[in-house]
């Protein structure tokens, strides 16, 4: 049976067979069980400490006379009759909750829900942060071996070999878990959980250790510079997130889920299962999911909706990450995404981060006013989302010479320059910055289009005003060209002789984004004061309450001046690169 | 367009590989440099070349380990992508890099077991074939041993039985013997002739010629990227190997040595230190020889050796001048 069984698995799915194999020995299952034994027994027995026995104080809530000395505490606190306040406190303190009036159904169910409640949290940190760790240690670790050549080179698709890691891996942890499961399922439907609560938790918690998982592999693949520090780095950050979203889903903030930063919230477990188990943080005001919406649709109306969202988020988010995964499993030199992915990653962004920054409040109903509290975090989302696209998809100096070389030589390619520019693998990137700057554009400029705008003192008016939706346009044409000239100087970077050119270009970038801003802050020149100096840094829209429109106008006017120069040098170093050996000895270089 | 018409399909199809302008570019540097190259189905093709000539670039774009730069390779006639998965052409390599990192937490049976189903390999052949294999390379009493407790020549033997697990029809070896003491070299020298026997087509890049010379039917030398020559071993006897004598003599070697000045087929010769003996150039064929090993005789010379021997791989590759490393 056993034999068979094996068989069927390493038939089904090689790479699993082979990780099994070198985990589920004899030795480490022993410890794996025992430790979730023991696990099991500690937390049983942390709060069995607090098993009602014959010194049960009166007072507390397990005792069924609790009502009638409370209300006798009521009435005596009352009359302010302190005799009669300390007679009582002596009586309570002296006498005990009979047997047979403790409240023994609830004191179980109680503690049946304690138990189900720390396991799932158990659960969670268990599954996500110790998994990913075995994760990116383990193909960290064939990286550098080389072995992982020999199995990309065996005709397994990259979805099995990579499905394998992610099963056999962290087996041993999900043994741990799945032997702590029927406790915890036990204990859950004896603390009268409703069992499609139970198994909406369990989905969602690995629909987390998919994505979290998938991330895990992909980060693994990509970081290969980190050497022997990136299990570390990646399982360290997942508990970091973990923790800081748990204290941020454990205190109650009415507006924490109702602006674009709930999508990130949305890739913690807490919020969701907080929804279903409202024991486990104890809000005094309910799940803050209740309230939140989605381009207005009530998704926290019921379980289902959340639920539901909740995986589709998920599976959204790791379907993207494998496709990257399965590009990076092939070819080890390929940027994460190809150009058609990032824009279709950037499309995505915005539609989550302006269906979150668009619901309903209690007391604003207006929709210009939910972008107005929402432009500085989804500007600043989209920086960090476009400066990272420029990170990813910028090619390197030898993909842009392949590509400048032999590109005419390609049998496929009778593509003309600009639809290379805008698909192939190893063009340089700026065309494709400038359409994922495109479209994450649009979204304003709808919204510009439609509505309101903020005016110079932050309150808000209807627009009447036409120069403040120009200067608003201005900004953006403004904020898009700076982002083209980062992309622009990334690019040169990339495309120099010296091996260190990435670390150049993320210093170089780096210093040009955020030295101006705090040269100017620490010096004490600010953005209402001088907005024309502020114009030329990477946030100007702090300026732009300000500044004149010839102001911005002249601003950006200089910077589409320098984008044009650096473009200028940039085609000239594609072409360059692009000679041939001869070309380049006959011009001496 | 050019490079298809290059490359008809009916002759790609009897060849088991073939390249069309195969580039590979780092930077400025080309490391392999346009090759056309052609192998018939069933050879072993000895790769030869300084270090850094490009051979092993050119073995890891045959292996897909490696994405040319520009140009086509066909395995069998059919194109060969890396950006695929081509589970089909990926059943035909099988590939030895000149570092063979294995699994050390698996046993020896495991190890081809776990690559085996890789190449999806069903019972009950999987079973047969690792016992096959295993005997083949003689590791068969070391099967259920721990990897790590291997020497390096059966690491080296366990690795090329990985390779060859999946009954590929080209076999592709970067440098196997490097680091072997002769015993592991001979053990290898015959489980590759065996492979041959089997049929299967082998591509192997050595510094070590006199095994190649041993082994190859055909031969390809490579300098700084480009495959200068890519010629079957007989050819490359016959055109550039010279034929030599070697004689030896009991009487006086000036004579022997006048009597061989005169004699019109003998270009050069080379006087064996220690030893009454002389090695001679010999540009005639072996009806030539004969005559002169008669005329020899004919004029009383005590002769107590006569025999003729061919210059070997490592002279000719040396002769041809191709020292130079990229």
């Amino acid at each position: 049976m056993m034999p068979n069984l094996i068989d069927k698995i390493g038939d089904w799915n090689p790479q699993l067979l082979r990780e099994l194999k070198g985990r589920l020995k004899f030795f480490n299952v022993a410890i794996a069980v025992a430790t979730s034994l023991l696990l099991q027994l500690v937390v049983f027995l942390y709060q069995f400490r607090e098993f009602p026995n014959d010194q049960y104080p009166l007072f507390l809530s397990y005792c069924h006379l609790r009502q009638v000395y409370e209300l006798q505490q009521k009435e005596v606190y009352q009359e302010s009759n302190q005799s009669k306040i300390a007679d009582l406190r002596s009586f309570l303190s002296k006498n005990f909750c009979p047997q047979n009036e403790i409240d023994w159904q609830l004191w179980w169910r109680d503690h049946w829900e304690y138990i189900f409640l720390t396991f799932s949290v158990i659960f969670v940190f268990t599954l996500l942060v110790a998994g990913t760790y075995l994760l990116i240690n383990d193909l960290a670790k064939e990286e550098t071996r080389g072995t992982l050549n020999f199995i990309r080179l065996s005709p397994q698709s990259e979805t099995s070999i990579l499905t394998g890691k992610l099963l056999g891996v962290p087996s041993l942890i999900y043994l741990v878990v799945l032997v702590a499961v029927p406790l915890h399922l036990w204990a859950g439907l004896s603390a009268k959980i409703a069992f499609s609560y139970i198994l909406s938790y369990y989905s969602i918690l690995a629909a987390s250790c998919i994505f979290f998982y998938s991330a895990a592999l992909l980060f693994g693949l990509v970081s290969r510079w980190f050497s022997g520090f990136q299990p570390w780095l990646g399982s360290g950050s997942v508990f970091l997130f973990l923790f800081t979203t748990m204290v941020l889903a454990s205190s109650y903030n009415r507006h924490g889920l109702n602006n674009s930063t709930a999508w990130f919230r949305l890739f913690n477990p807490w919020d969701t299962t907080n929804y279903l188990f409202p024991n486990l943080f104890h809000i005094s005001n309910g799940s803050p999911l209740k309230n939140y919406q989605f381009f207005y649709l009530p998704l926290g109306i019921n379980v289902v909706s959340v639920v539901s969202f909740h995986l589709l988020n998920l599976g959204l988010c790791s379907h993207g990450i494998w496709q990257a995964l399965k590009r990076c499993f092939r070819n080890p030199q390929a940027s994460i995404i190809n150009k058609k992915q990032s824009y279709l990653l950037v499309a995505f962004c915005q539609l989550m981060m302006w269906g979150f920054a668009l619901q309903f409040g209690k007391d604003d109903y207006r929709w210009d006013e939910q972008v107005g509290q929402n432009y500085i975090l989804l500007a600043l989302y989209n920086l960090v989302l476009i400066l990272s696209l420029i990170a990813v998809l910028s090619p390197h100096r030898q993909d842009v010479q392949d590509w400048a070389r032999y590109r005419h030589q390609e049998v496929s390619s009778h593509k003309s320059v600009w639809q290379d520019l805008i698909w192939a693998e190893k063009s340089p990137a700026l065309v494709a910055i400038a359409i994922n700057l495109t479209i994450a554009t649009i979204p304003w400029l709808v919204w510009l289009s439609l509505t309101f705008v903020i005016d110079a003192n932050g309150v808000k008016t209807l627009l009447s005003n036409d120069i403040d939706r120009f200067k608003a346009l201005l900004v953006i044409a403004l904020s898009i060209s700076l982002m083209m000239i980062y992309a622009t100087i990334a690019q040169l970077i990339l495309l120099l002789k010296t091996p260190k050119r990435s670390f150049w270009a993320i210093g170089t970038l780096g210093a040009a984004i955020f030295l101006p801003p705090m040269i100017l802050e620490f010096i004490g020149i600010s953005s209402w004061k001088y907005p024309t100096v502020w114009m030329f840094t990477t946030f100007p829209w702090v300026a732009i309450e300000h500044a004149g429109l010839i102001t911005i106008f002249m601003a950006l006017l200089a910077d589409l001046s320098v984008l044009a120069l650096l473009n200028f040098q940039l085609t000239r170093q594609v072409r360059l690169a692009g000679e041939s050996a001869t070309k380049a000895l006959l011009a001496r270089r | 367009m050019l490079i298809i018409s290059r490359t008809p399909a009916a002759m790609v199809k009897e060849l088991a590989i073939c390249t069309r302008g195969l580039t590979k570019q780092f930077d400025r540097y080309i490391a392999v440099n346009d090759v056309d190259l052609e192998i018939q189905v069933g050879e072993v093709y000895g790769l030869i070349g300084p270090n850094g000539a490009g051979k092993t670039t050119l073995i890891r774009m045959l292996a897909t380990a490696e994405e040319p730069t520009t140009g086509e390779i066909y395995i069998n006639g059919d194109r060969l992508l890396r950006d695929k998965s081509n589970p089909k052409l990926k059943r035909c390599l099988g590939y030895l890099p000149d570092d063979y990192p294995l699994y050390e937490d698996l046993t020896v049976w495991d190890y081809l077991d776990y690559f085996a189903r890789l190449y999806r390999l069903r019972e009950p052949r999987r079973t047969q074939r690792l016992h096959e294999v295993l005997e083949l390379i003689q590791l068969g009493n070391k099967r259920h041993s721990q990897i790590s407790t291997l020497s390096r020549g059966m690491k080296q033997r366990l690795s090329l039985a990985r390779t060859i697990i999946h009954e590929p029809i080209l076999l592709l070896l970067d440098e196997p013997v490097s680091g072997l003491d002769p015993i592991a070299r001979m053990h290898f020298r015959e489980i590759i002739k065996a492979l041959q026997e089997a049929g299967m087509t082998v591509i192997i890049s050595s510094h070590v010629l006199s095994d190649l010379a041993e082994l190859c039917t055909s031969v390809g030398i490579m300098e700084l990227g480009f495959l200068v020559e890519s010629t079957s071993l007989q050819q490359l006897y016959q055109r550039l190997a010279h034929q030599q004598i070697m004689l030896s003599t009991l009487g006086n070697l000036e004579t022997l040595l006048s009597e061989l000045k005169h004699h019109p087929l003998v270009e050069e010769w080379e006087v064996i230190p220690g030893k009454n003996s002389v090695r001679v150039n010999f540009s005639g064929k072996e009806e030539d020889s004969a005559e002169l090993l008669r005329s020899l005789i004919q004029a009383r010379i005590p002769l107590t050796d006569f025999h003729c021997i061919q210059e070997d791989l490592e002279s000719i590759f040396l002769k041809l001048g191709h020292k130079q490393a990229s």
